[in-house]
């Protein structure tokens, strides 16, 4: 987990091998896919304090884990401008190309936000004002798009 | 798939409550980030991966779709400015 609101960005990593009971199965397109359900925000806690946060689903347990939180603190401007902040899900590349690799992607991308008096709206799937699809010519090819909410791809 | 939870106003550092939007109350949680933190210092770095992340960062501003030239040097300036105050891991 990298987070940019602090200086010691690098706080979480996890082994594979711990995420036995955050992993499950959905369909889609036809096809089972092994999921991990993940929760992630940045929310205002009182004026000038902020709150980074990062919950899997326990399917096990069938509850919420928290796994991650920092509070620091951030003018409004600097929560809303600028680049930092407008991740998304996301299969990025760090090497010119890519074959042979398992299908990865994301489903049900949602968002949520809530309005100056603090009061939170409700979910909805990702539309196209909230994201873009890059051709990066890396290996990858889509197997699913569903959009602006879920994709699959493989190499 | 049940809708997502949204966050309680419970702004102690430990509280781990989340609220189910649908009925207002809180569903079940559990504060795991000692064991995430634990596995976190048990994990061997990789400072050539962290680094190809941080670089990706900035080819992927480079490379934006929709930004224009001004935006993007913005953007890259933003992300530099940040990394200045370091990268060490906890």
């Amino acid at each position: 987990m990298f987070d940019w609101a602090r200086s010691d960005h690098w706080q979480i990593d996890t082994p594979w091998s711990s995420l036995g009971s955050y992993l499950g199965t959905a369909s889609a397109h036809g096809q089972s896919y092994q999921i991990l359900g993940v929760w992630n925000s940045t929310f205002q806690l009182s004026p000038g304090q902020w709150r980074n946060e990062a919950w899997l689903l326990n399917r096990s347990a069938a509850r919420w884990d928290l796994i991650y939180r920092y509070d620091y603190a951030g003018t409004q401007a600097e929560q809303t401008g600028g680049w930092l902040g407008s991740w998304g899900p996301i299969v990025e590349t760090f090497q010119p190309s890519y074959q042979n690799t398992n299908p990865m992607g994301a489903l049900n991308t949602m968002l949520i936000s809530r309005n100056s008096s603090g009061a939170w709206g409700s979910w909805q799937l990702l539309n196209a004002a909230d994201s873009y699809i890059r051709t990066d010519n890396k290996g990858f090819s889509l197997v699913f798009l569903d959009p602006n909410y879920a994709f699959v791809v493989d190499s | 798939m049940p809708e997502p939870p949204i966050p309680s106003d419970d702004p102690s550092p430990d509280s781990a409550r989340l609220i189910d939007p649908k009925t207002g109350e809180p569903l079940p949680t559990a504060d795991m980030r000692e064991e995430f933190a634990r596995w976190s210092r048990d994990a061997p770095s990789d400072p050539d991966a962290e680094r190809a992340f941080v670089e990706s960062k900035i080819e992927m501003i480079r490379t934006h779709p929709t930004l224009s030239e001004t935006e993007k040097a913005a953007a890259v300036a933003e992300v530099l400015e940040k990394l200045r105050g370091g990268d060490q891991r906890p």
